[in-house]
């Protein structure tokens, strides 16, 4: 049952929902494979002045000029490379999500694969050291363990 | 030895990485134009909209472009700074306003002094884009064929202009006179 608490509210997010999804209808397009391309290159590019953005999700100013720049371009004829290079001759490489391997990024993306390199060759050092030492702990000859019996029983026996 | 060693030697490299990492701002992007032609345009004077103004006005001497707007609040911090820049003729001072109403920025200057020699008027923003601004206040130093050698986002302080554009001034003079 709808109480007058609980309809107020829910009125609130339902009116705000309404903002929302026309916000995403602003720019039409007719063409629906234009209008994907579009949606993945705001999804694909970041809004450098509110960086853990998309182009997509950001409200500030810049993202606004530069969602009708990618607008235009799209509706322009020009290919997605044509577009990405634009806004990585102007804001470089951080713009992108998935930045290209070059000599500045190696780093970027090596660290995983030297890193899973340099785990691997300390597991396989430690364990060899393990290994090693297990050996050497049962490398006491006969007279040794005889003694070492000996002794235990002794002791078992006061 | 290497038992300890290795810890050791990791546990400074993770130092470094740290200190290094942690003390760069990720606000501050590197611009790809730096080394390059800065981007051409033709725009409105804000002294007389009428008027054009172009990147070819700004080549033949280093200058320095400063990109701001009325709605700025850290133009207003550095705005003291550009007085004494523009003050010390060391440099031409010009200006970007930067998706602003020329109305505005004149009243700002009026109230707060002109350090600019010469103003563009960039209301859509769209020159911004090409210079690869994303927040007032930048500044970009061009040498004398319009090259951009260095980029300050952020307000300009009396020590960036000690210790790196005047300094950089200073050389551009001497080497391309």
């Amino acid at each position: 049952m709808m109480t007058k608490n609980t309809l107020f509210p829910l009125l609130t997010v339902l009116l705000l929902s309404i903002g929302i999804s026309q916000a995403q209808e602003i720019v039409k397009f007719e063409n629906a494979e234009l209008k994907q391309r579009y949606l993945e290159l705001l999804e694909t590019t970041r809004c450098l002045v509110c960086q853990n953005q998309s182009l997509a999700d950001s409200g500030a100013g810049l993202a606004d000029d530069l969602r009708y720049e990618i607008e235009r371009m799209v509706r322009d004829g020009k290919s997605d490379e044509e577009i990405v290079e634009f806004l990585v001759a102007r804001y470089g490489d951080f713009v992108l999500y998935d930045p290209p391997f070059k000599p500045s990024t190696f780093f970027l993306w090596s660290a995983p694969v030297l890193l899973l390199i340099l785990f691997a060759l300390s597991m396989y050092f430690f364990f060899r050291k393990k290994k090693v030492d297990d050996n050497r702990s049962a490398d006491i000859d006969d007279e040794k363990k005889r003694l070492a019996a000996k002794l235990l029983h002794t002791d078992n026996q006061n | 030895m290497w038992r300890y060693l290795l810890p050791l030697s990791l546990f400074v490299l993770l130092v470094i990485v740290f200190a290094v990492g942690l003390t760069l701002d990720p606000t501050k992007v590197t611009s790809p134009l730096i080394g390059k032609p800065a981007p051409e345009f033709n725009l409105p004077r804000l002294a007389n909209l009428a008027d054009r103004i172009s990147l070819e006005d700004l080549k033949g001497d280093v200058s320095l472009l400063n990109v701001w707007a009325s709605w700025c609040v850290s133009c207003r911090v550095e705005h003291q700074q550009l007085l004494e820049i523009a003050e010390s003729n060391a440099v031409k001072v010009y200006g970007l306003n930067y998706k602003d109403k020329p109305e505005d920025a004149l009243a700002w200057l009026n109230e707060l002094g002109n350090p600019y020699t010469d103003i563009a008027v960039d209301r859509s923003g769209r020159t911004g884009i090409d210079f690869g601004v994303y927040g007032a206040p930048e500044s970009y130093l061009l040498d004398q064929n319009g090259l951009i050698m260095y980029k300050k986002i952020g307000p300009i302080t009396f020590d960036d202009w000690q210790e790196t554009i005047l300094p950089l001034v200073q050389q551009l003079k001497v080497t391309k006179p």
